[in-house]
């Protein structure tokens, strides 16, 4: 089953493999969840930024609009815990994305993010992964590492992994959420 | 509810002090040192134990077992440098440090081995340290066994270790039980993400309790920005405050003290040095940095494995760690939780998804690659970006991805030795195989680059070199700084290359044997 995909072939591949997407657009912006997100770090055109990408790589897992919004509020946290330089440069992709002058450069030519289906946000992704340029590669795997970390961290998104605490210390672990400070 | 010694100490009145809470005005000690991890927890017991007035400084949180919580989301921002997301320069490589109280002997999972003889012999051969053979180490060594009640862990391995072995059987290949510095281990396999039940013999629980109980005081939440100097001595420290949430109207200041030891680790300390401009006419700080970068290989098992439980490392592999030619390896297995798991898997959708649900058949391998005995294995090099912070440099080259090639291929024929139903090695071009011939192929041709290739580190070493040759070293046998009189270093910093094996052990036996011989000086 294992090969060794040529970039181009990888292309095509995720092109394929997206084809069942089609008439999903969960991660359009106007799918925000209501509630809105008490973002602490993130502006509101990150955050968009970020509903709309996050969904393109948690996918085929998809989340409604409580997990996108509970997602992004632990993105929002995990952005503030990140040194300044990190935080910097993760800013600077996000508000990179917004603009639709910079975001031809990243995306090979195609007009701007809100636009993309959610196929062309998954085309996107592995363009950047794949891509020779290591400024790219940084981007996709910045990107991934926050939205992976902020998902599965989540324990209610534990289940689909059975993965659990050991019995003596579930009901201890909650209590102990909120560190003293010191 | 468990015992909590910190909370009962800081109750019995230690002296701790935070941006929170800081005293009306420091003494003048007889040693600040710096950082409170292997080496600067060692220092304070050792120091302080000899009637020295001590100050530990920690740029981390002080925290204790009623804050761990067994939660990743919590602990790596908590308790880890850079939130966990500490990396490279080209990103190529994430490290993963402590940052708190205890530094990474607070989260490392307990895997205690001592120094490898032919680490020993290559350092006596090579740089001068004739003094550190295996027979003068020996009973510090076991005088840190003793402190830390390190033996060898005697329950049965885990599922994720017993595949290591397993493999390890079926080909031939040399293995070993693990010892770890545990007493009444509840074997939960959460130590990275800070000991719930006290079991570890951290220095967090140990060696900085002694020496509170000694009088030392601890400052946490404080980094050294500077170390001042003149004439050849350390005249004074500069502070900033660290926390970000707490520290807002936390003042910077400045200290000073007879006799200062450098114990802030690979990578932090080089960086403080570099900031300070300190003496180096041989230019040689922060060049010499190693990693053990580490390779990954991930494995579905036709059984539970359940990664997440027990003791995290209790087997290891030194088959492939001194090879005739090129990089030598050394093969452990990491503890498997959703973060770290989610956030290593290369690739993201449909194959992504399905191994996360497949979470508990996961087995991992890992490879450790020994760095810095060959002319082709330089390490990296530490500086500064704009800001003063601390970065790590750590370019890659053929040399590397030769052995790291062969590490890949290793830990393939491994696993499927021990039953794997697919492999998948972490590489964003590599999908799962489903025979070790496939798996073969695969490994043999797949383009070894940065950022395609997953690597990652958990033990950063060198940076300021010890040695014996005045114009290759930074500081000589006993950790003392050959261009400032007043300066010790005393961590991970000073070895001459990476171990082979994981440093904590290494650090604790050198800095007993520095801590003992600078005690005597200043006594």
């Amino acid at each position: 089953m294992s090969q060794r995909f040529t970039r181009r072939q990888f292309l095509l591949a995720s092109l394929a493999g997206a084809g069942g997407l089609l008439g999903w657009y969960l991660s359009r912006p106007q799918d925000l969840p209501q509630q809105r997100v008490k973002a602490r770090h993130l502006s509101a055109t990150q955050l968009e930024v970020l509903a709309m990408m996050a969904p393109s790589l948690l996918y085929p897992i998809r989340p409604d609009a409580q997990q996108l919004h509970s997602l992004l509020q632990a993105i929002d946290q995990a952005y503030g815990y990140l040194p300044a330089s990190t935080q910097q440069e993760l800013s600077q992709l996000l508000n990179l994305l917004h603009r639709r002058g910079s975001f031809l450069l990243l995306s090979a030519g195609v007009s701007d993010l809100s636009k993309f289906s959610i196929k062309q946000r998954i085309q996107l992704l592995n363009y950047w992964r794949f891509h020779s340029l290591a400024l790219l590669n940084q981007a996709y795997q910045g990107l991934h590492e926050l939205v992976m970390a902020s998902w599965y961290g989540n324990p209610a998104n534990w289940p689909a992994l059975d993965y659990q605490l050991p019995e003596p210390f579930k009901s201890f672990a909650l209590e102990r959420s909120t560190p003293h400070a010191g | 509810m468990l015992d909590d010694p910190i909370a009962k100490g800081l109750a019995a009145g230690w002296q701790h002090y935070s941006p929170e809470s800081l005293p009306e005005r420091w003494p003048e000690f007889d040693v600040v040192i710096i950082g409170s991890g292997a080496g600067g927890g060692i220092s304070a017991k050792i120091l302080s134990e000899a009637g020295l007035s001590v100050l530990i400084i920690e740029s981390g949180r002080f925290r204790s077992s009623r804050d761990f919580n067994l939660q990743e989301a919590q602990a790596y921002p908590d308790l880890y440098q850079e939130a966990a997301s500490r990396k490279t320069k080209d990103k190529g490589i994430g490290i993963l440090q402590g940052h708190c109280v205890g530094g990474s002997t607070t989260v490392n999972w307990t895997t205690s081995i001592r120094t490898p003889n032919a680490t020993l012999q290559h350092w006596q051969d090579q740089h001068g340290l004739s003094a550190l053979s295996e027979q003068h180490l020996q009973p510090y060594f076991e005088e840190a066994e003793q402190l830390l009640n390190i033996s060898p862990w005697q329950v049965p391995p885990n599922a994720n270790n017993r595949a290591l072995q397993q493999g390890c059987e079926q080909l031939g290949w040399s293995h070993q039980v693990i010892s770890r510095n545990v007493k009444g281990c509840w074997d939960l396999g959460y130590c990275g993400m800070g000991c719930p039940t006290n079991a570890k013999q951290s220095m967090l629980t140990t060696c900085i309790p002694q020496a509170l109980e000694h009088s030392a005081w601890l400052l946490s939440g404080y980094q050294v920005w500077t170390l001042e100097h003149k004439q050849g001595r350390v005249t004074g420290l500069t502070l900033k405050p660290t926390l970000a949430s707490t520290s807002n109207n936390a003042p910077s200041f400045s200290l000073s003290a007879k006799h200062v030891v450098m114990a802030a680790g690979s990578i932090n300390g080089p960086a403080l040095m570099l900031r300070s401009k300190l003496p180096d006419p041989h230019q040689l700080i922060g060049k010499r940095t190693f990693l053990h970068p580490v390779l990954i290989s991930g494995a579905l098992m036709p059984f539970k494995v359940e990664g997440h439980k027990g003791a995290p490392q209790s087997v290891y592999s030194d088959q492939h760690l001194w090879p005739r030619q090129g990089l030598g390896y050394k093969l452990e297995v990491p503890p498997l939780h959703p973060i770290l798991v989610a956030t290593k898997l290369c690739g993201f959708g449909k194959l992504h998804q399905q191994l996360m649900q497949q979470f508990n058949r996961l087995q991992v391998c890992l490879a450790l690659l020994r760095d810095g005995f060959d002319a082709h294995s330089q390490g990296g090099q530490v500086e500064l970006r704009d800001d003063g912070s601390a970065l790590l440099d750590y370019p890659f080259n053929d040399y590397f991805w030769d052995g790291a090639r062969r590490a890949l291929l290793s830990m393939a024929e491994l696993q499927f030795a021990a039953g794997a139903e697919a492999v998948y090695p972490l590489h964003e071009q590599a999908g799962l195989c489903f025979s070790w011939p496939e798996a073969k192929t695969l490994i043999e041709t797949l383009p070894m680059e940065a950022l395609q290739t997953k690597v990652v580190s958990a033990h950063v070493m060198g940076g300021c070199p010890m040695g014996g040759d005045t114009q290759r070293s930074l500081v000589d046998d006993l950790g003392r700084y050959r261009h400032l009189e007043n300066l010790s270093v005393i961590d991970g910093s000073i070895l001459p290359t990476s171990l082979g094996a994981n440093p904590q052990l290494t650090i604790y036996a050198l800095a007993l044997r520095a801590s003992k011989a600078l005690a005597q000086q200043l006594s």
